[in-house]
């Protein structure tokens, strides 16, 4: 604890030296470096830009997300906003100075095409993320299958029990769980008029349940306001 | 840091009612993501990226401007392409990073009280600088790869000093938040009452899932930009400012004869290489040539970092070192006939002088020099900035 305690310390120390370095740097060549207002103005400017401006927009778009779409459109879009606002970020530059430049060897590509099939391609993963069968479909289904073979014991019971009733797909998903793993089964027992089928077999043991696609979740349009897109 | 009082502020629990609307409203940000396992796993990747880009940026800066006691590396001879394209690519990999740790860390902002102390405040202000330096080193470095300068400051000095305080703020950071960074990085984040468990609520997007989004975002980004550096990668180089083959003798130009304003004098005839020393001599292309010739095949790295190999020939400079009979050691300073720029003058450290790859070449890929890349002659040596690699040559003096 205590080497931990003088590691922060030295750490922390070396951090508030280089910050006194840079700006001991900054002071010492302030003749060399322009205008050192300009740097003042575009450190303010970008903390602006993030903070007052884009986070509050992603935020938004966050809100509505979570207002109108289920769980696996909500993924998709999470994974799209990210990795194709990034691409945006480093391709817009790009774009925008392509044909503008005195360097003809400067931004050469047709970066507008370019962008869009960046962007293409990125929808396409975001799509096939959350396509069943998806290889993070499978692992989760992986856990599920094997939280879910207790309770399945006791659903088919129950089954036996409620034979007489014409309800004989009341519980297909662990039916077409046991043969062969098909993604799909899982999330989609969403719509069924499952009357709390396990009181008592938790669903999923507390450690395997951080995912959204436990076996009992629906994916039904949650008034979430607040869905993890980047 | 426990042992130290500060005098706390007197500032009630929750915000007054009046405040408490849009960010600062009870509940505001529910999704279970801001917690400090994400910030922490992404906030390590972050602090990976951004030790690379600091250590290339002062390995290219030392480069650039060596102090007498660094050694200068001359081998490999792809050192400088392999770092400085590491820095651009660690550099653009830490935006999505960035956006993705501020998205989860962005409630901090409207935390409450807003300042609980002296030392909470000092704690609140080294953040302030952190975000605004890495802002503003992601974005003048991303401009500065386009070579747009929407600004009045001198890009690399103003890189070279945020990029200080930046780091310090960075070290300073992950000092403060140790514990938490632990807690995180272990699993072991106690819950918050009330908080919920990430998946808790019916089809919130789970920890994987947004990791994953940060994964692809690190991923596109890299493929499509590093192969302007990475040759072999170059079909997928959808994004880069450069493409490593497009440029006169399919290598690209940093800058061309006509921004360097040497059209004319690197045209004229009777242009001749003076060289300075104990037996001074001049000679004129012609002359050049006709010394013994050699090939060196060695890439041209850029700041921005692009870079490509190539095949260059030209006298070597220890050759025409011993016949103005310079002394061992001695360093040399290389003019260019450009007229201004930061460029116009070189100096080259003896380690790169006396080395047999390092030429003062004629031709490239077996033709003369084009214009753009130096014509009548410039210099390449293994393993410097491309910046370095003077084109133009008038003048050699031995110092």
């Amino acid at each position: 604890m205590r080497v931990s305690t003088a590691l922060r310390m030295g750490v922390g120390a070396g951090g508030v030296a280089m910050i006194g370095f840079g700006a001991w740097t900054l002071w010492r060549l302030r003749m060399h470096i322009g205008e050192p207002e300009s740097i003042g103005r575009w450190l303010v400017g970008g903390v602006i830009g993030h903070d007052a401006i884009l986070a509050p927009l992603v935020f938004l778009g966050c809100a509505l997300a979570g207002r109108y779409t289920g769980a696996r459109v909500r993924r998709a879009l999470a994974l799209f906003l990210l990795a194709g606002g990034s691409l945006l970020i480093v391709g817009l530059p790009d774009a925008l100075r392509s044909g503008d430049n005195p360097n003809p060897t400067v931004t050469p590509l047709d970066y507008p095409r370019n962008l869009t099939i960046a962007l293409g391609a990125v929808a396409v993963i975001a799509v096939l993320s959350v396509v069943p069968g998806g290889v993070r479909d499978r692992r989760r289904r992986a856990l599920v299958q094997a939280a879910s073979a207790r309770a399945q014991e006791e659903v088919m019971a129950r089954q036996a029990r409620t034979e007489a009733e014409p309800e004989p797909e009341a519980v297909p998903a662990p039916e077409h769980d046991s043969p062969e793993p098909e993604p799909e089964a899982v999330p989609e027992p969403a719509p069924e008029p499952e009357p709390e089928p396990e009181p008592q077999a938790p669903p999923t043991p507390p450690e395997q349940a951080p995912t959204e696609q436990a076996p009992t979740e629906q994916a039904s349009t949650e008034q979430d306001g607040d869905p993890a897109d980047g | 840091m426990g042992a130290v009082r500060f005098p706390r502020l007197r500032l009630p629990d929750r915000p007054p009612k009046w405040l408490r609307h849009g960010p600062l409203r009870p509940g505001a940000f529910r999704s279970a993501l801001h917690d400090e396992r994400t910030a922490s796993l992404i906030g390590t990747a972050l602090g990976v990226a951004f030790a690379t880009a600091f250590v290339t940026g002062m390995i290219s800066h030392e480069l650039q401007h060596p102090a007498s006691w660094w050694p200068l590396p001359t081998r490999p001879v792809w050192f400088y392409r392999f770092t400085q394209g590491l820095h651009v690519a660690s550099g653009l990999a830490s935006i999505p990073l960035l956006l993705a740790k501020l998205w989860t860390v962005y409630p901090r902002l409207f935390a409450w009280p807003p300042v609980s102390s002296l030392l909470h405040a000092l704690e609140r202000l080294s953040i302030l600088v952190l975000i605004s330096g890495a802002i503003f080193e992601l974005v003048s470095g991303l401009l500065n790869i386009v070579q747009w300068y929407p600004w009045q400051f001198y890009f690399t000095g103003a890189h070279y000093v945020v990029a200080w305080v930046t780091f310090g703020a960075l070290l300073l950071h992950v000092a403060v938040k140790a514990p938490a960074i632990a807690r995180g990085l272990a699993n072991r984040v106690p819950q918050e009452p009330g908080a919920e468990a990430p998946g808790g609520r019916r089809g919130a997007v789970s920890r994987r899932a947004m990791l994953t989004a940060v994964g692809v975002a690190v991923g596109v980004v890299t493929v499509t930009t590093v192969g302007e550096s990475v040759t072999s990668l170059r079909s997928v180089d959808l994004l880069a400012p450069r493409d490593p083959t497009f440029g006169p003798q399919d290598v690209p130009i940093n800058r061309t004869a006509a921004q360097a304003q040497v059209e004319t004098t690197a045209l004229d005839p009777g242009w001749r290489l003076s060289v300075t020393g104990p037996r001074p001599y001049e000679l004129s292309l012609r002359e050049l040539a006709a010394l013994p010739q050699h090939t060196a095949n060695l890439p041209i790295s850029c700041v921005e970092g692009w870079s490509v190999d190539a095949a260059w020939q030209g006298v070597r400079m220890v050759d025409l070192l011993e016949r103005v009979g310079a002394p061992a050691g001695s360093e040399v300073r290389v003019v260019s006939l450009e007229r201004s720029g930061s460029y116009s003058t070189m100096l080259m450290p003896h380690e790169y002088a006396r080395d047999p790859l390092t030429l003062l070449a004629l031709r490239l890929h077996g033709q003369p020099l084009s214009l753009d890349h130096g014509y009548p002659a410039r210099i390449i040596a293994p393993a410097r900035p491309g910046v370095l690699q003077t084109k133009w040559v008038s003048r050699i003096e031995v110092l």
